[in-house]
């Protein structure tokens, strides 16, 4: 199936990369970029995301931020997921992935 | 205010006046002694601050946009939180600047402005933009086409504009000095950042090195054969070791995914992917009919292919495979983990912790890694001290003073059980498994106490951290939900002193004596229930005016809460302790 967009919110922020469309939509600002770019992201983002649980939770904090990874694809089915003050082990290596990404296109 | 060493201490009497305000004078040295008890740790993320980075220059650049351009009496009004341009506005931008973050923010120089410079080359490109700004200020509003232009640029017209160009560019070039001049205020913060990177990256790079040692000896000969360098190509091409690579997909865990179809098509689909992948850096090609697993006679197809002797020799043993995936995960953390420990803030607070467990240690780290802003339990001389654990974002442009003060909020009211009206062996909420049942009646209410606070220091003209021009005004939506904060406001507005009682005792007695427990108890659960509501987009729909269940739930709260008003009416008058 192939992917058509894939939204990261945490908290009030929200990022949007548009694979159909080859952009990104960031705190207002919408960047173009290149399709070889946008395959070598995927790429990664499917090695960092393969053995994601669909939830992660710890009630134990007080306070909490909460985030969400949804992958749309094609045919309109999606893939979700969610955390509420607990991420996956390796949820920095996305954060560092998008951030460049982010790089990149600006 | 340095956001990369925020002086907290230095903030608290400011702290503890703008509460004593919220909660009444009788609370003061209460908040003095709460607020002064908790140790602030502030912790910085290399790429947060680099986003927050770009979000001050993207300030600045409009700030300099609309300095431009009201130079020659093209009044933008200032932008608020960044959004909201009207046509006229973006046709003046367009026209001279084609997009406003370009010119300063980017900092091209392919800008409509610069194809007028002198020297300039006519070709394609910079015709476009000349005839870009060219119609933008004709006075007639009659666009010009590209043929028509080329014979317009002989004109007496185009010279007369021609010659206002000039004084814009002079007045652009002095503007662009100025935000230059302004860049270098952020030297430090992004010499920081560069060098964070770089510790980051040196410190994986040098994991993946010790990796690809360690397992040299252990893996198939084909692939030992190739040297160390090259096989740290193969197995991480552009990633690092906090990756997966072709080896961890031959473990016994993913390997019996696919044996017994446990894994999603997807999943499967990508395993085999990595496993053509990496037999392709070998020399040889999984045949394409056996890259469709769909039921066992496929499996055992694959894995019959994958026995066959030739093949068998250059892919790693499932006990090898264990062995490298377990490995890597053990080098991957020991490097997070230094990259954090490293860290001045992270050093400082362990050496004024020495009691600090290792197990505890790891835990930081990994909340270190998530970003997390929350208040941790933490002891000193036997007694439990509120932590708070601080950093930048990328939720906080705009939100600095606003999320210190929130969690303030929280440490105000901390007790070893909870805090406010959250307990710590609270059951978690019938409506969304994710949070405690008390922790968003909290929430809401450490929110509504937080904006009134900040308020109350903002109309006295104190910023916090951030100055007043980056502040975010509207708050009623940060963290929890407008419409929460409204259904709670009606208990505020008659019983204040209660909630503000219960709130910073972490008793909900204060409140329920008053109110009564069946009451408080309903409301929770109805702000629960909205909460939950707000999470499946009820206020777009709201805005979009759609009428579907979802929207209907709501109503239906709104009704019970009416009810529970009217109903603690009731029990006030009859049985409650009187104010």
């Amino acid at each position: 199936m192939e992917v058509k967009e894939i939204v990261f919110t945490k908290n009030n922020d929200k990022l949007i990369i548009d694979f159909l469309n080859k952009k990104i939509f960031y705190q207002d600002i919408i960047y173009n970029i290149k399709e070889d770019l946008l395959k070598k992201y995927l790429k990664k983002f499917m090695n960092i995301t393969f053995n994601w649980q669909e939830e992660y939770i710890n009630n134990t904090l007080l306070d909490g931020q909460s985030w969400e990874v949804i992958i749309l694809y094609n045919d309109n089915s999606f893939k979700k997921y969610k955390g509420h003050n607990l991420t996956p082990d390796n949820f920095e290596v996305l954060k560092r992935l998008n951030d460049n990404l982010l790089q990149e296109v600006r | 205010m340095d956001i990369l060493n925020i002086d907290f201490k230095s903030l608290i009497p400011t702290l503890v006046q703008a509460y004593t305000k919220v909660y009444g004078d009788e609370y003061q040295d209460l908040i003095e002694e709460k607020i002064n008890k908790a140790y602030f740790f502030e912790y910085n993320n290399y790429l947060s601050l680099n986003n927050y980075v770009f979000n001050l220059k993207k300030v600045m650049a409009r700030k300099y946009v609309i300095r431009f351009l009201k130079m020659f009496n093209i009044d933008i009004p200032p932008f608020s939180d960044y959004y909201s341009l009207n046509e006229d506005d973006i046709k003046a931008i367009k026209g001279i600047f084609n997009n406003a973050l370009d010119a300063f923010l980017f900092l091209r120089n392919d800008i409509p402005l610069d194809a007028f410079k002198k020297g300039v080359e006519l070709n394609d490109k910079t015709i476009n933009l000349r005839l870009q700004l060219i119609n933008y200020l004709k006075s007639d509003n009659k666009e010009l086409t590209k043929e028509e232009f080329l014979e317009f640029m002989n004109s007496s017209e185009y010279a007369s504009l021609v010659k206002k160009i000039n004084e814009f560019y002079q007045v652009y070039q002095s503007l662009l000095k100025e935000y230059q001049e302004w860049l270098k205020s952020l030297e430090k913060i992004e010499k920081y950042i560069k060098s964070e990177n770089k510790r980051m990256n040196d410190i994986l790079a040098q994991a993946t090195d010790e990796y690809v040692e360690k397992i040299m000896f252990l893996l198939p000969e084909a692939l030992k054969q190739k040297g160390k360098d090259e096989v740290k190509n193969i197995l991480f091409d552009e990633t690092d070791i906090s990756y997966d690579c072709d080896l961890d997909f031959f473990k016994s865990e993913t390997l019996e995914e696919v044996r017994t179809l446990s894994a999603s098509e997807d999943s499967i689909e990508y395993i085999l992917l990595n496993h053509y992948h990496y037999l392709l850096s070998l020399g040889v090609e999984i045949p394409e009919e056996l890259l469709t697993i769909k039921n066992l006679d496929d499996v055992n197809r694959y894995f019959a292919f994958l026995d066959r002797e030739d093949i068998k020799k250059l892919i790693p043993s499932e006990e090898n495979a264990n062995y490298f995936s377990f490995l890597k995960g053990v080098l991957n953390k020991e490097a997070f983990n230094k990259f954090y420990l490293n860290k001045p803030e992270v050093k400082k607070y362990i050496k004024q912790n020495r009691k600090v467990t290792e197990v505890e240690i790891n835990y930081l780290c990994k909340l270190l890694k998530s970003e997390d802003i929350c208040v941790l339990y933490g002891s000193e001389d036997g007694k439990t001290i509120p932590i708070l654990l601080y950093t930048i974002n990328n939720n906080s442009f705009g939100v600095l003073s606003y999320t210190l003060l929130h969690e303030v909020g929280h440490i105000i009211d901390f007790s070893p059980y909870g805090s406010g009206f959250d307990y710590n062996d609270s059951p978690v909420s019938s409506y969304n498994k994710a949070f405690r049942r008390y922790e968003k009646f909290n929430e809401t209410f450490n929110d509504i106490f937080c904006i009134e606070a900040l308020n109350y220091l903002q109309e006295n003209g104190i910023f916090l951290i951030e100055p007043e021009d980056l502040a975010i005004k509207d708050l009623s939506n940060r963290n929890s939900s407008h419409l929460t904060k409204k259904i709670l406001y009606p208990l505020i507005a008659k019983y204040r002193e209660q909630v503000v009682k219960a709130k910073i005792t972490n008793n909900k007695i204060e409140l329920t004596n008053y109110i009564g427990e069946d009451n408080y108890e309903n409301l929770v659960d109805c702000l629960n229930k909205i909460d939950d509501l707000t999470r499946k987009g009820l206020e777009s729909r709201l805005n979009r005016g759609i009428n579907d269940e979802i929207v209907k739930e709501y109503y239906e709260a709104l009704d019970d809460v009416k009810q529970i008003y009217a109903n603690i009416d009731i029990y006030y008058n009859s049985k409650g302790v009187k104010k």
